[in-house]
């Protein structure tokens, strides 16, 4: 009886030992999953931060060009917990390098969020990670969609999930223009997207297109082909709704959530 | 009996209790690892650069910390890479481990693969609780394989600058070539080393 007793006791004792050690773990996983669940992103991701306390998460898609030409989307996480005012961007197999133009962008997205709301943010880190097809994820051209992910995270925000946006970002908040606005906008169509914000004077696209001409001749077939442009209107051909936006001001605007 | 039982079930509860507390205050908090790795400045010049790796558990990702330096694909690939080389030799997964990498020198660019060797030291260091020597500097590349250490460019030049920051010993990889070995051996000790378990001897306090 007394042995029964004593075993039940350490029993007792380990199990209560590995369930505190778990309960630690995760507590970081359980903070982190509430703020997935109550975030405005149309599907949830792993978060990127380092088991610390989320307090904010974003996810915005980035519409990108593949190897072929084709239009395609990419996934933004954005995060903050308390921190130090680091500035951490997360790779791995499965996510891209990112290259030091999206490093930059980074930087300036994190000067107007300071500006807008005079806050140093020394103590927060923020992260940031993209999932994409291509190993390396380069250019300026995710620069606005990094500001805006960044402001909303920073004010404590949501943003839309009907909402995409493409085009670089300027010291002064301009959006400037990145092109490709028709095979992106396909690709924004295709995932259930509304609204497409693009840079100004980007909403008609000189798309370009060869036509090709085949001479017969007895022993060979020549093909002479004469690369043409044509003007699209993108929210025609593509029935999205396409917003032209000048400044990441007017941009974030028409994304948050009211 | 019945008071018996009830002191036994206190005990229980209380045992317990203190159990649940010990094993919420034991789960491992984050490592930090400083170290000092060889690098070339835009104007052709060896330097020494500080790093930290830190370990956390978490969920395997690997981070780069960016407020005060860029760093261009192939150190982010080094990094990846080092991570790859340390699970390898430790014999570990680092899946429940999330690493951070950060500069602490006024770096504007991490460029190269240079550190590889660096970096796969500290995140072992890290993990094994061991610290990386002040006065000791690696440079050398990671191969293929995830455990030959390869040889690096501006070798002459990083020696040089670990001399001028006081270090007294200087790890290369076998097949490293130099061309001042013969007079920069006087002022350190230059040591060779064919993998990475070689120079983590050599690294490690």
């Amino acid at each position: 009886m007394r042995r029964t007793l004593f075993c039940v006791l350490i029993v007792c004792v380990i199990v209560a030992f590995l369930i505190g050690y778990e309960a630690k773990k995760n507590v970081e996983i359980v903070i982190v999953n509430q703020t997935i669940a109550a975030s405005a992103s149309p599907s949830a991701v792993p978060s990127a931060a380092v088991n610390k306390e989320v307090f904010a998460q974003v996810l915005l898609k980035l519409p990108a060009v593949d190897r072929e030409g084709n239009g395609t989307l990419a996934d933004l996480t954005v995060e903050a917990s308390s921190g130090s005012g680091k500035i951490f961007i997360g790779f791995s197999k499965g996510s891209p390098l990112l290259n030091t133009d999206t490093q930059d962008s980074i930087q300036t997205a994190l000067r107007i969020a300071r500006k807008i709301t005079s806050e140093a943010l020394d103590d927060k880190d923020l992260f940031y990670t993209i999932t994409a097809e291509s190993d390396v994820v380069g250019g300026k051209s995710a620069g606005a969609a990094v500001t805006v992910g960044t402001m909303a995270v920073v004010l404590g925000e949501k943003l839309k999930s009907s909402a995409v946006i493409t085009g670089t970002i300027e010291e002064d908040g301009t959006i400037g223009q990145v092109g490709r606005i028709f095979e992106k906008a396909k690709a924004v169509k295709s995932a259930g997207f509304t609204t497409f914000l693009v840079p100004q004077g980007e909403a008609v696209e000189r798309v370009p297109f060869e036509t090709c001409r085949e001479q017969r001749t007895a022993t060979q077939v020549i093909r002479e082909c004469v690369q043409q442009f044509r003007e699209v209107d993108v929210a025609k051909e593509t029935g999205l709704n396409i917003v032209e936006v000048a400044n990441v001001y007017d941009a974030y605007a028409l994304m948050v959530e009211k | 009996m019945r008071n018996t039982l009830a002191l036994l079930a206190v005990l229980l509860v209380l045992t317990s209790a203190v159990a649940f507390i010990v094993g919420y205050l034991v789960f491992p908090h984050s490592r930090t690892t400083i170290f000092d790795a060889a690098g070339i400045s835009d104007l052709g010049k060896g330097v020494i650069v500080r790093f930290e790796v830190s370990s956390t558990p978490g969920e395997g990702k690997t981070l780069v910390n960016v407020a005060n330096a860029r760093y261009k694909e192939d150190a982010e690939h080094s990094f990846l890479q080092a991570r790859a080389a340390a699970e390898k030799a430790l014999g570990s997964s680092l899946e429940t481990t999330d690493l951070t990498l950060d500069v602490n020198s006024e770096q504007s660019s991490v460029a190269g693969e240079s550190a590889g060797a660096a970096f796969a030291i500290a995140i072992m260091a890290n993990q094994l609780g061991r610290k990386v020597r002040n006065d000791a500097v690696i440079s050398a590349a990671l191969g293929e394989d995830g455990f030959t250490l390869e040889p690096i460019g501006g070798a002459d030049e990083k020696i040089l600058s670990a001399i001028e920051s006081g270090k007294t010993l200087f790890v290369v990889s076998a097949t490293q070539e130099l061309r001042y070995e013969k007079d920069l051996s006087k002022k350190i000790t230059i040591a060779r080393a064919q993998n990475i378990r070689q120079a983590f001897q050599l690294m490690v306090v």
